[in-house]
């Protein structure tokens, strides 16, 4: 294998952590919003964390094997799909950093009612269904998808 | 349709199998491991949902998108690197889609009926980590195309 496999190789294996990452974390939060025992949503929020921790790993992973393989290759990271890649990487970030810290709050009350009577709360249900977590979310998830898309096309 | 849409669908349909392996890998493991006996139905439930409603069409559509992409790039013969890569996808598709579903169908049947240990359970929670192992071969053989 060449020095260019490799790069794709672990490249790749970055991408594929950072996309499955979200998407584990997006089927547990969606599981999470359809149960009401607060045990059960602590669990499956719980279960998130190292989904969101491969998401931090994938990511960082994809952005420098990215721009590395991008100098190797000869695209060099002034390219306007490389750049509008490393734009979207960083909104991606950002969008889902707060909603995490959301999700993390509707986690740590659920454990405290899961400890207490784990007795369904309307409070703890408008925790899990916070609009705002799911919209960054989803918005983030675009991103990834329009990273890809410019992976693809590199127009 | 231009093979960068069926790369993007290839990809895009890959990644979502992936994630969805890895989410029964997460519950399953929980399941074994971690929860109390009252959350295993819930957790059950998840791996089978997940595993019929994502890792099985997963299968399906990143078999199609790399067949349709293998035919216009590969019109007389197809590299070894290729037939080892659909012979393993072909495998998870049997054994991950279509038994792990089946087993998790059954495994679920017996926790919700209070058998929460066995066999079944045991090979549904061994089983898709197995799975994900032949994924990120398929990758290692997608990316650096090592032989033929």
């Amino acid at each position: 294998m060449t020095k260019y496999d490799w790069l794709l190789l672990f490249h790749l294996l970055g991408a594929f952590l950072f996309v499955s990452g979200a998407v584990v974390a997006g089927i547990l939060h969606f599981a999470a919003t359809r149960r009401e025992q607060p045990s059960e949503v602590a669990l499956l929020l719980r279960l998130t964390q190292p989904a969101v921790a491969l998401v931090a790993v994938g990511s960082l992973a994809t952005l420098a094997l990215g721009i590395w393989l991008a100098e190797y290759v000869g695209y060099g990271i002034g390219e306007g799909w490389v750049v509008a890649a490393i734009v979207l990487w960083a909104v991606s970030g950002a969008l889902a950093g707060p909603a995490g810290k959301i999700l993390r709050r509707a986690r740590e009350l659920a454990e405290r009612l899961a400890q207490a009577d784990d007795r369904p709360s309307t409070e703890l249900r408008r925790a899990v269904t916070d609009r705002r977590a799911i919209v960054l979310n989803s918005l983030s998830f675009a991103a990834l998808i329009a990273i890809l898309v410019l992976m693809v096309w590199k127009p | 349709m231009r093979n960068d849409w069926l790369l993007f669908f290839h990809v895009l349909s890959a990644m979502v199998l992936f994630a969805g392996v890895l989410a029964v890998v997460t519950v399953s493991t929980a399941a074994a491991r971690h929860a109390w006996p009252t959350q295993l139905p819930l957790l059950r439930v998840i791996a089978f949902r997940t595993n019929l409603l994502v890792v099985l069409p997963g299968f399906i559509a990143v078999h199609v998108f790399g067949d349709l992409l293998a035919n216009r790039e590969f019109k007389d013969s197809t590299p070894d690197w290729l037939d080892i890569g659909f012979a393993i996808t072909d495998g998870g598709l049997i054994v991950g889609g279509v038994l792990l579903t089946l087993l998790q169908f059954w495994v679920l049947r017996r926790t919700r009926a209070g058998q929460t240990g066995g066999w079944p359970a045991q090979v549904a929670t061994i089983l898709p980590p197995l799975v994900l192992a032949a994924l990120v071969a398929v990758l290692v053989l997608m990316a650096a195309k090592p032989v033929g």
